[in-house]
């Protein structure tokens, strides 16, 4: 399953969505979800295995050092391709 | 069929998502498309039997009753959301189901989509 995280770490719908995450399952930080990028509190669905990606241009946009990035960047483009993959949505 | 899930999660005075979602979730059955409804957090204050946001003034969310049992629509409630809140008596006509943390993992993974409203 796709899951989108657009708001910070701070939102309920947005701590739910990775309360929910299983292993296998893929997490799209997009907007203001990429706050998540440099927090610690993605480090637990880290260790669970779950993969997780954060949109560049939207980190890029809010000031972030890359090398600051606990996930792999991708652009708008990667995002669509692994949309296009994915069967289930959660967003 | 394709199975959709809306995700519920504010409450119902002072916001109109509990209203919308229920609604989006019934104007799904013009299409090929099964609805069901998740409340988590605050939302879950809907399902409480003296709920009521028409003590203020506000629409009403008991006209959503009516169709959910014209249409059977399955609503789900979070558990631990319940006791966080001190909902105790659930509104029968809701005919909601109560869940669990991992009931509601699996229920989000049997999805084809799921909204949050």
């Amino acid at each position: 399953m796709l899951i989108l995280v657009k708001y910070g770490c701070d939102n309920v719908a947005d701590c739910h969505k990775f309360s929910l995450a299983l292993p296998g399952d893929q997490i799209i930080l997009i907007q203001n979800g990429v706050f998540w990028a440099i927090s610690d509190d993605i480090d637990p669905f880290l260790k669970k295995g779950i993969e997780i990606f954060a949109i560049e241009p939207d980190f890029d946009a809010r000031g972030f050092a890359k090398e600051d990035a606990k996930v792999p960047l991708i652009s708008y483009n990667g995002f669509i391709e692994l949309l296009e993959k994915t069967e289930k949505t959660l967003g | 069929m394709k199975k959709v899930l809306f995700v519920i999660y504010q409450a119902p005075c002072g916001s109109i998502w509990p209203n919308e979602g229920f609604r989006s979730a019934f104007g799904m059955y013009g299409e090929e498309i099964e609805p069901e409804v998740l409340l988590i957090d605050q939302a879950v204050i809907a399902v409480a039997q003296e709920t009521e946001p028409k003590k203020l003034g506000l629409f009403s969310l008991k006209m959503v009753q009516r169709y959910i049992g014209r249409y059977e629509t399955k609503v789900y409630v979070d558990k631990a959301s319940l006791d966080k809140f001190k909902v105790k008596e659930i509104d029968p006509d809701y005919q909601a189901e109560i869940i669990d943390h991992q009931q509601m993992v699996d229920l989000v993974h049997d999805k084809d989509l799921v909204i949050y409203f």
